[in-house]
């Protein structure tokens, strides 16, 4: 193993060793690199993560490192490979996405976006989508346990604006 | 149990809206966006409301519209005209007046009502993308009226016109236009108009058509401040071929003069058959966006 290894500290004091390369996928942990102000001995405290949101950021950062090494080992590799290991990486987050709750993907998405994980942020963000795509207002209310707080006057306002004709 | 579910509630409606806009943003298209997101609640039809979604909007036909394309008139499903409506008063009720450029599909046929109704609200367009006039020239003043509202529009695609003289005459002399495509024919009448009402055009683009040679002098004489002018798989009416050496030296001194130099170009090949009228529905899904001028480009 020739990179080094740091360590994580969650909100609720779990701690998680991550390959340096892999924890670098988070802008915000690679500035802190960076600047060196990172301590060996010392785990970085990530006061807004909990332990079992840190440990699926973790899975996803290190599958995503191993497949950013695989693109620099097979530089040459043919266009059917290159979609073969698309096609494995798509497949292997779509089985990450499916396997949470809403509620999760709600927290890891705040994690995301919290240690500025671009590519996890997308992800999640498009899980979520697909979730409300071709919903209707009420479908959408009721995954996401949403109240309706329109007044019936907005209630009103609102069916005007959607009915099929001006005026 | 029922902890879990209140805990829930809190969160979705009060998910932090930076991320939430990153959703609608990246993830959502225009049809998407007017569909019901905004009535979900207070908080998500506030997040629709951001100006970042509305800067440009592009009006795409809904799925399955049957429609005919005729030389004389264009028959359009009610049903489709209902869809538009709906999705033309949303997005101008949740953009509140920001958007900047408008794009509308090439077979999506807005009406002179929808048209008057979009001008009100879009106090703001800079760039109008609408190359389908069939059913808003029955009324000739509704198109002028909008774009003489439009005070900061600068750029504008539309098509070409038979009675182009009727037109521009309606018109609001505009210094601020820079830019101008035309998607169709160009005549000695319509080059005239250009020359007359937009006279500080930079870049004009005139690919895909016939030109008549004498429309072709009359802009490179008279539009002082081109720039750029594209006539790629364009084809110029020329009696003589000295005649067409005259227009090239001419344009040779435009910073920017561009042509298809292929001989064998399938698209010039298209635009010959289709007499300068293309047929775009018949093409490729999206040629029609093509522009080798990049600002103009879909």
């Amino acid at each position: 193993m020739s990179s080094n290894m740091i360590m994580l500290k969650s909100s609720d004091g779990a701690s998680f060793e991550i390959e340096e390369a892999a924890a670098r996928k988070s802008k915000i942990i690679a500035n802190m690199i960076e600047v060196e102000c990172v301590d060996e001995d010392k785990a970085i405290p990530l006061q807004n993560v909990t332990g079992n949101i840190l440990a699926l950021v973790i899975e996803y950062c290190n599958k995503h490192i191993v497949d950013d090494d695989d693109d620099v080992a097979t530089e040459e590799a043919s266009e059917e490979e290159e979609e073969a290991k698309k096609k494995k990486v798509d497949d292997w987050e779509a089985e990450f996405m499916n396997s949470m709750s809403l509620e999760t993907m709600f927290e890891l998405l705040l994690a995301a976006n919290y240690l500025n994980i671009k590519s996890l942020i997308d992800l999640v963000c498009q899980t979520i989508a697909n979730n409300i795509k071709d919903k209707t207002p009420e479908e959408v209310r009721k995954i996401f346990s949403i109240e309706n707080d329109f007044t019936p006057e907005e209630e009103e306002e609102i069916r005007k604006e959607n009915a099929w004709a001006f005026g | 149990m029922d902890q879990d579910c209140k805990k829930l509630v809190k969160r979705w409606e009060n998910m932090d809206s930076d991320i939430l806009l990153k959703i609608f943003q990246n993830h959502f298209n225009i049809d998407e966006l007017t569909s019901g997101l905004a009535h979900v609640c207070s908080g998500w039809r506030a997040v629709c409301c951001d100006p970042v979604l509305w800067d440009t909007v592009n009006l795409i036909p809904h799925k399955s519209i049957p429609f005919k394309d005729n030389v004389n008139y264009v028959f359009v499903e009610l049903r489709s005209d209902e869809d538009l409506t709906r999705m033309l008063k949303v997005s101008m009720n949740l953009s509140k007046g920001n958007i900047k450029t408008l794009i509308v599909h090439h077979k999506l046929f807005l009406t002179d009502e929808m048209v008057t109704y979009t001008a009100k609200r879009c106090p703001n367009l800079r760039r109008l993308v609408l190359p389908s006039w069939d059913r808003i020239m029955t009324r000739s003043s509704t198109i002028c009226d909008a774009l003489n509202s439009w005070k900061k529009l600068e750029s504008l695609t539309m098509p070409s016109l038979i009675n182009s003289h009727l037109f521009f005459s309606l018109l609001v002399k505009r210094r601020k236009y820079r830019e101008l495509k035309v998607m169709g024919p160009i005549d000695i009448f319509f080059a005239e108009s250009i020359v007359a009402y937009l006279p500080k055009l930079k870049v004009l683009s005139l690919r895909c058509t016939i030109i008549d040679q004498d429309a072709l002098n009359k802009i490179l004489d008279k539009l002082k401040c081109l720039e750029v002018l594209n006539i790629c798989h364009s084809h110029i009416m020329v009696e003589q071929q000295q005649q067409y050496e005259v227009i090239l030296k001419k344009a040779s001194k435009l910073k920017q003069f561009l042509t298809c130099t292929e001989n064998t170009c399938l698209i010039c090949q298209m635009v010959w058959n289709d007499q300068g009228l293309m047929r775009w529905s018949m093409y490729e899904n999206g040629l029609w966006k093509a522009d080798e001028v990049s600002s103009l480009h879909l």
